[in-house]
């Protein structure tokens, strides 16, 4: 950070400059280049989808039906939409580093901050907004239906936590269009993504888009696993369940224990970066082991 | 590229090409492992063909049983074999843990060489406080000798591993882990940091050379003859984050290999002065953190440290 520069009110330290594009056009290295295209993609998508909701006169059908719908499968499919919008960069993310490291011997075509960004986007991606909303958007259409219940135990959850991941992937989309994303790696181990190794914005991406998917997913978790146990038909005794139920049952489980300390994790490194605490720094009886 | 060459040439980087005996536990392992697990994996890969052929729809032979339903001898099998696989796994991977401790000496014939080691952005510093000598990514000791180390970092976390000597373990600022190593026979062998770090991550190699009695005591008088002193300045501009290569070019002299530093003179009390420099209860600025992009050599010189 350079503390002379001029802090906005309202945005902060952001400027024109945290666009990718003028500085690929300014200095149009191949590097840049993919990281403003990637950007451009991210425009070009939304203002496609925009455009053909509209040609549809879809909006008021998108709002009422879907997106303030506390439907198990509606919700259920919207998870899955997400899921594949996401994997879709994820696998692209995939491709570009498989590409740079077949011409990655003499440095490659990406510099190493953009390689570490892609590494550490497609690695967050891939397991907090594919695999996991993957997984409980199938939980959400299918468990139901398989115990007979009429809708999860607490539908207005569902719908809050749907928001909630949604908007952690919404981060990390727009991270390509605003500043970096952490060069930290999927798992972020701090110090490394501290703020006296990593002043700039890139940890604080995945921090906040972790802390709101991790919520998402515990409230998830809670939910399948109240529905699961609560909300069986008449005759539907735990081991007349279906196989998919128990895993969904099993992963619940897992969920319940393992997002909330993630979670907080995410938010003690904020706590570090903003608030000058000292858990996991390297001073003041900061411990990374903790 | 000569680098590159050089190190596909005799650099060994793999336990399953093992140079000592840490290493060479972890081979015999897997492939106990991989023997194990095969009791529950070769029926599967056997047996689905011979099913497909045995139940084929022309086969008048096979008998046909559609009320078929349980059979408690082959219930057994499938619960009863992973079951004792899991058992007999679980009960290696307890008694391989303890006998493969990190922590634990391994019993040599030769002295123990005690090495003490700090990673930096992006390479790593071998102290030798017996000798009163230090480097910068050439680890050399003699074969046969179990080599002791306490290892911590001054920069962020980052992991120690030599593939064909011994498994990783991480060293961390402020805070001491420790790894034993022994080769049994003289070879140069691949170390590197598995921790990401950083824009130098890739780069942060180093070398581990074992070597007979005699040439490590040659080795000793080198590293004497051709090192500069280690001293608190040096370490400043040292610790500031730069790769192998770069931190040659800064302070290193045509004396010295590629990518690799010499120190001739040490304090003993060196390392612990660099394992106490977080935990002094005083706050230590992004400007005296090595590593840390706000670093500032002159300010560290400036604070005595």
């Amino acid at each position: 950070m350079i503390p002379d520069q001029p802090v906005h009110w309202l945005l902060g330290r952001l400027g024109v400059s945290s666009l990718p594009i003028l500085p690929a056009l300014e200095n149009p290295t191949v590097s840049e280049v993919v990281g403003a295209g990637a950007a451009m993609v991210v425009i070009i998508g939304a203002i496609a989808v925009i455009a053909f909701i509209t040609w549809l006169g879809a909006w008021r059908a998108l709002w009422c039906d879907w997106l303030t719908s506390v439907d198990h499968k509606r919700i259920g499919i919207m998870y899955i939409v997400l899921a594949l919008v996401m994997l879709a960069r994820g696998v692209l993310e995939g491709a570009v580093m498989r590409t740079q490291q077949a011409f990655g011997l003499n440095g490659g075509f990406l510099t190493p901050e953009h390689f570490s960004e892609l590494f550490s986007t497609h690695g967050t991606i891939m397991i907090f907004f594919v695999a996991m909303p993957l997984i409980v958007g199938l939980a959400n259409y299918i468990m139901p239906l398989q115990i007979g219940a009429r809708d999860m135990s607490f539908p207005v959850m569902n719908q809050i936590s749907l928001g909630l991941t949604a908007t952690g992937a919404a981060l990390v989309m727009i991270s390509l269009l605003l500043g970096q994303f952490s060069t930290g790696g999927w798992s972020a181990y701090p110090p490394y993504t501290g703020y006296d190794f990593n002043p700039g914005p890139g940890p604080d991406y995945w921090i906040w888009s972790v802390a709101l998917a991790g919520i998402g997913t515990t409230m998830s978790g809670i939910n399948f696993a109240v529905t699961i146990f609560k909300e069986r038909a008449p005759g539907m005794s735990m081991f007349r369940m279906p196989l998919f139920t128990w895993t969904i049952l099993c992963a619940a489980i897992i969920m319940i224990y393992a997002l909330p300390p993630l979670t907080v994790a995410a938010l003690m490194l904020a706590a570090d970066r903003y608030l000058d605490f000292h858990f996991f720094t390297n001073d003041l009886g900061g411990n990374m082991m903790n | 590229m000569l680098i590159l060459l050089s190190g596909c040439s005799d650099q060994r980087n793999s336990f399953l090409d093992p140079g000592g005996p840490i290493a060479a536990a972890q081979r015999a392992h897997m492939l106990e492992v991989v023997a194990w697990t095969m009791i529950a994996i070769l029926p599967v890969f056997i047996l689905v063909p011979l099913m497909f052929w045995r139940y084929r729809y022309r086969n008048k032979k096979a008998r046909y049983t559609p009320n078929w339903e349980f059979s408690g001898w082959l219930d057994l099998v499938m619960w009863g074999g992973p079951f004792v696989i899991v058992a007999v796994l679980s009960t290696q991977l307890w008694k391989s843990t303890h006998a493969l401790d990190p922590y634990k000496p391994i019993a040599s014939a030769e002295a123990p060489v005690n090495v003490q080691v700090v990673g930096l952005d992006w390479k790593w510093l071998f102290i030798y406080p017996d000798l009163g000598i230090a480097t910068v990514n050439e680890l050399a000791f003699p074969v046969g000798a179990s080599v002791a180390m306490d290892l911590t970092t001054d920069t962020v976390m980052q992991s120690l591993m030599i593939p064909a000597l011994a498994g990783q373990i991480y060293a961390m600022p402020g805070m001491r882990t420790k790894l034993h190593i022994k080769a049994d026979e003289t070879g140069r062998f691949e170390g590197e940091n598995t921790q990401f770090n950083g824009t130098g991550f890739t780069k942060q190699k180093f070398e581990a050379l074992a070597m007979t009695s005699g040439d490590f005591a040659v080795w000793v008088a080198k590293v004497k003859a051709n090192g500069i002193p280690l001293d608190a300045a040096t370490y400043d501009r040292l610790a500031a984050a730069s790769t192998g290569a770069q931190a040659h070019d800064t302070l290193g002299s045509p004396n010295m290999p590629d990518s690799v530093l010499y120190f001739s003179e040490v304090e003993p009390a060196f390392f612990a002065t660099v394992l106490g420099r977080y935990t002094q209860g005083t706050a230590v600025p992004s400007a005296l953190q090595p590593g840390a992009p706000g670093y500032n050599p002159a300010a560290a010189a400036g604070a005595g440290q």
